[in-house]
């Protein structure tokens, strides 16, 4: 039984699709990325699950019920984009609140809430009204009201966004932890690094379209590049290789080469054997996240989300890009 | 444990905003006020006098217009004649106190000193006639005549030039009843006796006064205040990032808003109860008049509230903008209040030309534009009928220590349950458009 099931889920806004027949499967356990640029729908689609956004076609099912229904939001924990939690409260209070709503037992309040607020390092100032808390902190907060009544499934949407880098490996950790824990996680994040260390399963939406789905491996697996390296001082004999139909290029220590269909890697390994070289690295090349996204993502105009006209102009793409797709400019 | 969740987290709203302190620190101003005022009984036998002529029966035969009082004398006798007043002295607890038991002591003149031996000897006749006088009072409730009998020497303590021997004299021995008290004429002084008033009035239309300015006023600012504050928190709980998360709990829209909505209120009934309570204790104390109708406010203002939230609450789901919130708000008070004022004096023309027998084409009150009036009232929440009902309550309790007769004292169409009835259907529509709004809306 899977934890989130959608299937030719769409939504409109008026005018604006924000999702258009997405279908997404996530399995108990895992952590799940959902990754795209600004608009591509990703807060929209967990909005959905959660019964925040109503009036959408298709099927959207959350721990085996429609999604909008409250009995299944009672075992899921929630840190929403750009939250921003009542600044009266402290952060003791906002979790006893949350909690109440939740239907936590009032014991349990009590004790659950230090401790997870000695999780995420807020302990000292959690009898502190909120307004003066920094915006890392009140992410942390976030984090904490999230997996407060020890939720089955979490919806994370960009729960780095504005953490300094420290803060952000603190939350991996965190993330880590609870999947050993058998919790599933829901990713949304256009910060492609940090999902490629720590999810499962991506999917990559754009403009409402889900164009990519699968196994961080198998999607970042660069068929049929690899990468040799031979032992020191020894020559890599480019020539002979070109000889048996083989292209080998320099990429600083290590060699590069490109296998056509039908070919194997094999025969390079024996001719090199034969030659009496010795092979100290040999690994199938992977493609980054980020190179995979950028190559499947069509590149936003800096300054709109959704992507508009092609850019025709090179320099300008090149821009795009070192400034990290989806990043805002 | 949800709706107490919220209900806290609406009180700490409240008492984030630092102007509930204000709040408390005006109610507790007003209270002190009130509590500063004292007021203080005039002589017994001038009370006496005023109480035996009848002087206060314009308000208590409004009061008691019932059924029973057919049978009550509706004219009080003129107290004199040969009959007058010559001493009142306390039988029982102090002089001069609203509480006392009182012997009065009264003269018979006679034509000569035989007549007056005779009437000693045989007072049946006189007794008769006396006790007539004091039924009046008896049948009001003003006082109770526990015993009236003719004193065969006159009593000591009579000035001599009133010691002629053609004169009888007769005690009547009272006893105070709910109504003596409040009947009683006093002279205020407010801020501690620093500054008296020099009027003196029945201690029941003082106290009727000093609570219907005090509360009115009181009132007034209080709901202003609280409109003005509880206009923020839909609109705050409804922010982009806030409602997110509110939303991703297990709690229905519906609850939720609702839950919010009594939130809102339980802040103002707190707010009300602190104030009207306090001023109740402080006049209770200060007068020894407890009229607990007066608690009842605290019910009315916080209804009145409701009326009021309950068109901030939709206004906040359509908009989610406090600013919208007060403006609509106030203009529905301003409405209600034009509707509520129009229809009464509609109707009280109406009352009148059908008491006087105005013919049916003839009477103003049935044109097409006391129609209008009363359609237009006959369905937006009664906030000035309340105030209005609230009011002669409280005149009823503070005058008579009976509520109940309020109903009697005038003749209007207005009553309780039809404004209570119409209100409340107006909340429930204000609330179940906001619902209505709120559930379907994406956030
Ligand atoms: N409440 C809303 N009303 C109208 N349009 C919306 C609303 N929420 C989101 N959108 C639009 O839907 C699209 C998807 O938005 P969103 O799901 O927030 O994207 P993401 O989280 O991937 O950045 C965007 O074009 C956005 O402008
Ligand atoms: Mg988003």
């Amino acid at each position: 039984m899977p934890v989130i099931e959608t299937r030719d889920l769409s939504k409109n806004y008026r005018r604006i699709q924000a999702l258009k027949d997405v279908s997404l499967r996530v399995e108990k356990g895992e952590i799940y990325g959902l990754l795209g640029q600004n608009g591509a729908g990703k807060t929209t689609l967990v909005k959905i699950l959660l019964g925040i956004t109503r009036n959408w076609q298709g099927e959207a099912r959350l721990l085996d019920v429609t999604a909008g229904r409250a009995e299944a939001r009672r075992r899921v924990g929630y840190l929403p984009e750009d939250h921003r939690f009542p600044d009266y409260h402290s952060a003791a209070s906002l979790l006893e609140f949350y909690g109440g709503l939740l239907g936590v037992p009032r014991v349990e309040r009590r004790r659950r809430s230090p401790e997870i607020l000695e999780t995420v390092g807020l302990r000292e100032r959690m009898h502190y009204k909120i307004r003066t808390y920094s915006k890392g902190m009140k992410q942390r907060l976030g984090i904490a009201q999230a997996l407060f009544h020890d939720p089955e499934v979490i919806f994370l949407d960009e729960p780095t966004d504005g953490v300094d880098p420290i803060g952000r490996r603190e939350i991996r950790h965190i993330m880590e932890r609870l999947k050993e824990a058998g919790k599933t996680i829901f990713l949304n994040s256009h910060l492609l690094g940090e999902v490629e260390k720590i999810c499962d399963r991506v999917a990559i939406l754009q403009k409402g379209v889900m164009i990519q789905e699968g196994d961080i491996a198998t999607l970042t697996e660069h068929k049929g590049t690899f990468l040799i390296g031979l032992a020191a001082g020894q020559m890599f004999p480019v020539e002979e290789l070109a000889k048996h139909g083989y292209q080998a290029t320099r990429r600083d220590d290590l060699w590069e080469i490109a296998i056509a269909d039908g070919q194997e890697i094999d025969p390079v390994v024996d001719l090199l054997r034969g030659k009496g070289l010795g092979i100290r690295h040999l690994v199938e090349k992977r493609q980054s996240l980020e190179d995979l996204f950028l190559a499947t993502v069509a590149p936003a105009e800096p300054g709109v989300d959704r992507p508009g006209k092609r850019l025709r102009d090179d320099r300008i793409q090149r821009e795009a890009r070192s400034r990290g797709i989806g990043e805002k400019p | 444990m949800k709706f107490w969740s919220i209900l806290k987290d609406s009180f700490r709203e409240a008492i984030d905003c630092k102007v509930l302190y204000v709040m408390a620190g005006l109610s507790f101003l007003i209270i002190l006020f009130v509590g500063s005022t004292t007021f203080r009984p005039v002589s017994a036998k001038e009370t006496m006098q005023n109480l035996l002529s009848g002087e206060f029966l314009f308000v208590t035969r409004a009061l008691q217009n019932d059924p029973e009082s057919k049978n009550r004398s509706a004219v009080p006798p003129r107290f004199e004649g040969p009959f007058r007043l010559r001493d009142v002295r306390a039988a029982k607890g102090e002089m001069d106190s609203p509480d006392s038991e009182y012997l009065l002591i009264v003269s018979q003149d006679h034509a000569s000193a035989e007549e007056a031996g005779k009437t000693r000897r045989a007072p049946e006749l006189a007794l008769e006639t006396l006790k007539n006088l004091f039924t009046f009072a008896e049948q009001w409730k003003l006082l109770h005549i526990a015993e009236i009998r003719v004193l065969q020497a006159p009593p000591e303590g009579i000035r001599k030039s009133n010691l002629e021997p053609q004169l009888v004299f007769f005690q009547i021995h009272t006893q105070p009843t709910e109504a003596t008290r409040r009947l009683w004429q006093h002279e205020p002084a407010l801020l501690f006796g620093a500054v008296p008033l020099h009027v003196k009035q029945p201690l029941g239309i003082m106290l009727y006064v000093l609570a219907s300015i005090v509360l009115s006023i009181g009132s007034w600012v209080t709901i202003l205040v609280s409109v003005i504050i509880t206009a923020f928190f839909i609109p705050n709980m409804l922010r982009k990032g806030t409602v997110d998360l509110l939303l991703a709990k297990p709690i229905s829209r519906w609850s939720l808003l609702g839950y919010k909505y009594l939130g809102g209120l339980f802040f103002i009934f707190l707010n009300t109860a602190f104030a009207v309570v306090g001023i109740w204790a402080a006049l209770g104390l200060r007068s020894g008049i407890w009229a607990n109708s007066f608690l009842l406010m605290i019910f009315v203002i916080t209804f009145f509230f409701a009326i009021l939230y309950a068109v901030s609450t939709l206004f906040a789901v359509m908009t989610r903008s406090a600013v919208v919130c007060i403006l609509m708000t106030c203009g529905a008070w301003f409405l209600f209040f034009l509707v509520g004022t129009i229809n009464q004096v509609v109707d009280t023309q109406q009352q009148k030309e059908i008491a006087d027998e105005v013919a049916r084409h003839e009477r103003t009150s049935e044109g097409t534009f006391a129609s209008v009036v009363k359609v237009v009232h006959a369905i937006t929440p009664r906030t000035s009928d309340l105030n209005y009902l609230a009011g002669k309550i409280l005149l009823s309790d503070f005058l008579t220590g009976d509520f109940a007769s309020a109903a009697n004292l005038d003749k209007t169409s207005i009553t309780w349950e039809s404004s209570v009835a119409v209100s409340l259907a107006f909340v429930a529509l204000m609330l179940g458009l906001a619902c209505w709004r709120f559930a379907a809306k994406d956030y």
